[in-house]
């Protein structure tokens, strides 16, 4: 009986390996845009919290622009949706009123509004991820938390991007209320960033294309970019987003991610 | 000479009092900036027109407006823990002297703990849900000179305990000075048909409007939904009006009936809930009002927003509906004790912020029509254009909508940020 159950083990695991061996030689398209963007995820874990100032620059089709300035704030929430705040500082006609956004991978996100003139905190539908965010070329699904289960991945293709090497992979939303049936990221090799995402409405055209520029590092791990440039092909507007003043690890906490702390910032 | 006179010296009185107010507010900055890093402020100056395109029945010989006002908050960072926020407001009314006044919305010490918050002085809380009428909103008055939409509030003098807890957040109020609510003056338009005499205010309360008010309120966030449960004991924010006879007849002035505004006792008990289910919002607020010289009764707002993104390109439609009922049916102290509000809010999404919200108040008792159009946009980089249109019709046929008939109006308003 014994040496049964051992020879059954015995086999077992053979058979495990025999199964596995293969696979990994032959990974699918789809397997190895996953492991790809699971890289880039895992590589950014870690920073636990950070803000940096935003300043947005509306293009219009004739070039008039218009300036937006948000203060961001990230808590990192490991097994799930980070948290975020956005407290806008300009147009002054809005100066005063925040965002709070606990994004969740299971769940619908949860989205609060503060409006500062009334007191009021108004919870708000999260199910809008198409809508542009403050009349600017990004969406709220483009400045988000990127989680890992928010889209499919397929692996496209090895591509030099302006003598950068890059993986080119698909990504699709897995959200029906997302505004794109694709988009095609080019992921750096070294660093695992993307430097520039293309994205696809909901009749397969191209919309809009994002470059990110200007990447530092932080904790000598996180890279960020102090520059994205949103361009919207179909109506020739661009946003441009600047980032200053990033920190890292700098001591927030669950209650500063709080409906309740939406009252008392400043 | 001696009624042009007669006519200025209120507002020269008021305007002293809303000069003095304004120097007031210039020295503070200077007053707080010990460490300029901490003080933050942010505020507006606005300019506004209406116009009426009837006179009033008969009783003005004007149709147009102008006023202007000014609302800034300050705020101080004495540490981390410690802050203070200074929120003045003033207005000066070309017409109505009433509508002439300055208020502090906010002048409150706060201190923070870890996961609690102590506050003193005068402050401004909102609770609610709802869109068409806050009935759960009991802790201000309203400042009913402002605006005829109710959501102007005066400060109100309070020592506030917030608690944060897993559970949810409790809420404790001690409200030790009562503030009257504001009516318009003789002068004033919408006019309502009477003249509300402020002075001659009545309090059920021996104590009048030093009677000590107090207000728990507990709150929590779930998944999908945001609850709110609340008791209220102490003075009704609403006064009932009851005309004022003077031997055996009733008082007017100007040949206009004279009310005075009694203030009762009151218990109230009330939840608000919103729930959320992707584009569709379901909120509801109801309470129930308790006391000697009112009928125990409840009041209910409920209804729905369903929200269509990216209706055509970049435009949000949102639908409103609302269901406003009151226990007490015809015997009510308000206009909705049976009424409909169907609403359309517009966000354009552009650069400018555009939005609008077309809203419809039906009377299903067979009552009056309010029509109202409230929309703005962002011009220059700092300043924001409105516009707020209200027609009352069907008035002759609900009697406290009858005074309304000749007051429907436009109203532009031209506001600086800074």
């Amino acid at each position: 009986m014994k040496q049964l159950t051992k020879l059954s083990i015995t086999l077992l695991t053979a058979g495990t390996l025999g199964l596995y061996v293969p696979a990994a030689t032959a990974q699918t398209d789809e397997e190895k845009g996953l492991a790809i963007a699971v890289e880039a995820d895992q590589r950014d874990q870690g920073f636990v919290d950070s803000t940096a100032n935003m300043k947005m620059i509306l293009r219009n089709r004739s070039g008039k622009e218009s300036i937006r300035n948000v203060r961001v704030k990230t808590l990192e929430v490991t097994g799930d949706g980070d948290k975020s705040l956005s407290i806008f500082d300009e147009p002054a006609d809005v100066k005063g009123t925040a965002s709070l956004t606990w994004s969740h991978s299971q769940k619908p996100d949860e989205q609060w509004l503060y409006l500062p003139a009334l007191k009021r905190v108004k919870r708000i539908s999260s199910k809008n991820k198409s809508g542009p965010f403050m009349g600017s070329e990004f969406a709220f699904e483009d400045i988000g938390s990127q989680e890992i289960d928010k889209y499919t991945y397929k692996y496209l293709r090895d591509e030099a991007l302006d003598g950068t090497d890059t993986f080119v992979l698909e990504r699709f939303p897995t959200d029906k209320n997302s505004g794109y049936t694709k988009q095609i990221a080019w992921i750096e090799k070294e660093r695992y960033i993307a430097h520039k995402v293309e994205y696809y409405d909901r009749k397969g055209a191209l919309l809009k294309t994002l470059s990110a520029s200007g990447f530092e590092q932080f904790l000598d791990k996180h890279w960020r970019p102090t520059q994205m440039d949103m361009l919207n092909h179909q109506s020739g507007k661009s946003t441009t987003l600047m980032f200053e003043n990033y920190a890292f690890k700098t001591g927030l906490s669950d209650k500063d991610f709080a409906k309740n702390a939406l009252k008392k910032l400043r | 000479m001696t009624t042009a006179r007669a006519l200025l010296a209120p507002v020269t009185a008021t305007l002293g009092t809303v000069l003095s107010t304004v120097l007031g507010l210039a020295a503070l900055p200077l007053i707080l900036a010990t460490d300029s890093h901490a003080v933050d402020w942010r505020g507006n100056v606005s300019t506004e027109l209406t116009y009426f395109p009837e006179y009033s029945a008969d009783r003005e010989n004007w149709k147009s407006r102008a006023s202007i006002a000014a609302d800034v908050e300050i705020f101080h960072d004495f540490s981390d823990e410690v802050t203070l926020t200074v929120h003045p407001f003033a207005r000066i009314d070309q017409r109505d002297d009433e509508r002439t006044h300055t208020d502090f919305r906010e002048l409150i010490l706060t201190t923070t703990g870890d996961n609690w918050e102590f506050s003193g002085g005068l402050g401004t809380v909102f609770w609610g849900v709802t869109e068409s009428r806050h009935l759960v909103d009991v802790i201000n008055q309203t400042d009913g000179v402002d605006s005829v939409d109710g959501e102007d509030k005066l400060g109100q003098l309070m020592l506030n305990l917030n608690l944060f807890r897993d559970v949810g957040e409790f809420q404790f109020y001690l409200l030790p000075h009562f503030r009257e609510r504001t009516f318009a003056g003789i002068d004033g338009r919408p006019f309502v048909g009477a003249l509300v005499d402020e002075g001659r205010a009545q309090f059920e309360s021996d104590r009048g409007d030093r009677n000590i008010d107090g207000a728990v309120r507990w709150s929590q966030s779930y998944d999908y939904w945001d609850v709110g449960l609340h008791y209220f004991n102490g003075t009704a924010r609403d006064p009932l009006l009851t005309p004022v006879v003077s031997n055996g007849a009733l008082l007017t002035q100007d040949g206009v009936v004279v009310l005075a505004p009694r203030y009762i006792q009151m218990e109230q008990v009330g939840l608000d809930a919103q729930g959320l289910y992707g584009d569709l919002s379901v909120k509801a607020e109801i309470v129930g009002r308790y006391g000697d010289e009112i009928d125990n009764h409840v009041e209910l707002v409920s209804g729905i927003e369903y929200t269509l993104v990216g209706v055509y390109e970049r435009i949000d439609l949102g639908i409103v509906a609302e269901y406003l009922w009151d226990e007490r049916g015809d015997e009510a102290t308000h206009p909705f004790q049976n009424d409909l509000l169907a609403g359309f809010r517009f966000a354009l999404n552009d650069e400018r912020s555009t939005d609008a919200l077309l809203g419809i108040i039906q009377d299903l008792d067979g009552g009056a029509t309010t029509l109202s159009l409230e929309a703005s946009t962002r011009v220059f980089d700092a300043h924001r254009l409105s516009l707020e249109a209200r027609h009352f019709a069907n008035t002759s046929d609900d009697a406290s909508f009858a005074a309304f008939r000749d007051e429907s109006f436009i109203k532009l308003d031209f506001s600086y940020f800074f």
